[in-house]
């Protein structure tokens, strides 16, 4: 088995929820030919805003939802013919949702989950207890599911994907609604679990630029169903043909100040407040700061701060879609 | 390499780890169900859903019977007693299957997590309605001795035959699992609205089966649809089982062996059909992308 996961031109058509009678289409397109391969060991991140068809894409690799067209395999086994054989190796987790047998003690309801999975009693608590020790839920242990709140409900969420150990495990924007606190710690044990051994493979979709760079070894940035970049983080940072950014902050410049022409200079922002200026630059390259700092130098300008602006993945997606992620994200239909 | 070992059945032969597996999703699912059953059912509201209302509901029936016809005691109270008493674990049936669906997918939100386990949905299926047919089961008794002692209807150990008695008994709830799959496999394509229908089917079943009074006063297409369910069978054996040869009959002229050949038959060709109708709605449900679609109310 090469690949942990491979997609090929996989689509994925449904009937549209808004009848066409109200001027809509009758069908919606989720995923338009998608192709991908995941690596065992890797964390593969889909980026990409609300309904871009990441969640479309889990399902169809979970055996929840038949593809359209096109295939996919999950540990070298097909997900339509191999459906059975695919869910003893994965496990599935979603964020955003409050899941789960409220009734049941939170013990309980993961031992049942366990049952499953085939792992006997005995190794089942003593893996369910080490877990939720882990995500900090060692003392809820005996405590009803309903009475946790949203965050400790992912996180009970969260150790029942991990309990069967899946050597694929799906995690569908596994820290949004969260606090930062909750969200870091989530991400932090999701780290820490892909490093514990080396086969353990996970396919995470977020819509947060940050959880994606920071958490994954590889992105794909996923629009409008289809894969529009896919590369480590850092390569697509860099791909991103933007030239160099800095932001600095000096005494207030005149409306005129003719920054723009110095040469290397290709653009300016300026937002004065506080009696002190903030100043975008857009540069051919790192070096025509030099031209900037000296101009403002000679007039009497103090600097002070000065920060070179890293791409983000967010230039990445701006650059191909020609808008910001928050504003390509389809409005909830209702 | 714990990581291949932690899940035992990987290197069970397969039919054994696949039976194994499916009698394990049975137990579990019937715990779950009965959690779930039990919950709600503190003992006082046990008491009032599984005892109090197949009592009261005969002795309403019990009354009519005095003041509209004049039948006091005996064996037609014995007739209704018995329907009244055993009727809940058709509906019991549906209704546990139902919640295995509908409360998962739009209570729980656990419908995706159970259905990408590596379990037999069926067997879980089943086990859910096993459970609400336990709670139904355990009233029984309760409703019967109510009736024989208060309402002194003719059981003894002379009349009760308990080989035909198992044997319709076990009919009659793989019957309520077949009708509560059929039920489940609607509630696969419409949405939360399935939630009635257990109790829906079951009060037209109820009026159709024979579970008050003998099929023979329906009129004559009713009665030949009333013959085409196993329920009405199985309440007749059931019938027969207890009440011995003095009680009042559905069919007075076919004999206990053909009623229960009936019964094995229609059980078997209304499992067969659930299993069809079901194996397509589910296949329908992931095609269509609805399977874990949650309706809006
Ligand atoms: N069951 C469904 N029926 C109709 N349209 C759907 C359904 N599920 C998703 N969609 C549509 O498919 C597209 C992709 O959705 P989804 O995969 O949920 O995106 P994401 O998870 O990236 O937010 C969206 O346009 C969404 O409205
Ligand atoms: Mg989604």
């Amino acid at each position: 088995m090469s690949h942990a996961i491979e997609i090929r031109d996989l689509a994925r058509t449904y009937r549209s929820k808004r009848p066409p009678r109200s001027g809509g289409p009758a069908t919606v397109v989720a995923l338009d030919g998608v192709s991908l391969d995941v690596r065992p060991g890797e964390l593969f991140g889909l980026l990409g805003p609300n309904g871009a068809g990441k969640t479309t894409l889990i399902k169809v690799l979970v055996t929840l939802l038949l593809p359209s067209s096109g295939s996919a395999r999950v540990a070298g086994l097909d997900v339509v013919a191999d459906a059975r054989r695919v869910r003893e190796l994965i496990t599935m987790v979603s964020g955003g949702e409050t899941s789960g047998y409220g009734l049941l003690t939170v013990r309980e309801q993961l031992w049942m989950f366990a049952q499953f999975y085939g792992i006997p009693g005995r190794r089942a608590r003593a893996r369910i207890d080490e877990l939720l020790e882990v995500v900090g839920l060692g003392e809820e242990g005996d405590r009803r599911v309903s009475a946790l709140s949203s965050g400790m409900r992912q996180k009970m969420n969260l150790v029942r994907g991990l309990v069967p150990d899946p050597e694929i495990l799906f995690l569908d924007e596994p820290t949004v609604g969260l606090d930062v606190g909750a969200a870091r710690e989530i991400r932090a044990y999701i780290k820490r679990w892909i490093g514990e051994k080396p086969n353990r493979t996970i396919l995470l979709t977020t819509h947060y630029m940050a959880e994606a760079d920071d958490l994954c070894d590889r992105v794909a940035i996923i629009y409008k169903g289809r894969i529009i970049a896919c590369d480590t983080p850092a390569a697509l940072r860099r791909r991103s043909a933007r030239g160099s950014r800095f932001v600095l902050t000096t005494d207030p410049l005149d409306p005129g100040a003719r920054l723009g022409d110095l040469p290397g200079v290709v653009g300016t922002e300026m937002r004065t407040a506080d009696g002190r200026s903030e100043l975008e630059l857009q540069l051919a390259d790192d070096g025509a700061i030099s031209g900037v700092v000296r101009a403002l130098s000679e007039g009497d300008r103090k600097i002070y701060s000065l920060q070179k602006l890293e791409p983000s993945l967010e230039d990445v997606f701006v650059e191909i879609v020609g808008r910001r992620m928050e504003e390509a994200d389809e409005p909830p239909s209702g | 390499m714990p990581a291949v070992g932690d899940v035992v059945e990987r290197g069970a032969p397969a039919r054994i780890g696949r039976l194994r597996r499916w009698t394990r999703t049975l137990r579990v699912a019937w715990w779950l169900g009965w959690q779930v059953e039990s919950n709600w059912t503190d003992p006082l509201r046990f008491f009032t859903y599984a005892v109090a209302r197949p009592l009261g509901g005969a002795l309403i029936l019990y009354f009519m019977y005095r003041v509209v016809a004049g039948v006091g005691r005996g064996a037609a109270v014995g007739f209704f007693v018995i329907g009244a008493a055993f009727w809940p674990l058709v509906v019991g049936g549906m209704f546990g299957m139902v919640l295995g669906v509908i409360g998962d997918r739009e209570h729980w939100r656990t419908l995706r997590y159970i259905y990408t386990a590596p379990i037999s949905w069926r067997a879980y299926l089943i086990g859910r309605a096993l459970a609400q047919q336990t709670s139904s089961l355990a009233a029984v008794p309760i409703t019967l001795v109510f009736g024989i002692f208060v309402l002194q209807i003719p059981i003894s150990p002379g009349t009760v035959r308990p080989a035909l008695l198992t044997a319709a008994l076990a009919l009659g709830i793989v019957s309520a699992i077949a009708m509560g799959t059929l039920v489940v496999s609607a509630a696969l394509s419409i949405s939360g609205e399935a939630w009635r229908m257990p109790e829906a089917i079951g009060a037209a079943l109820y009026l159709l089966c024979g579970v008050i009074f003998p099929v023979q006063v329906l009129p004559g297409a009713l009665r030949t649809a009333s013959e085409a369910f196993p329920f009405t069978w199985w309440l007749e054996a059931v019938r027969r089982a207890l009440l011995g040869p003095g009680g009042v009959r559905s069919f007075p002229a076919i004999g206990d062996g053909a009623v229960l050949a009936r019964l094995a038959l229609l059980a078997a060709a209304w499992s067969v059909a659930a299993i069809l109708v079901f194996g397509f709605a589910e296949r329908r449900a992931r095609r269509l992308g609805i399977l874990d679609r949650e309706s809006a109310f």
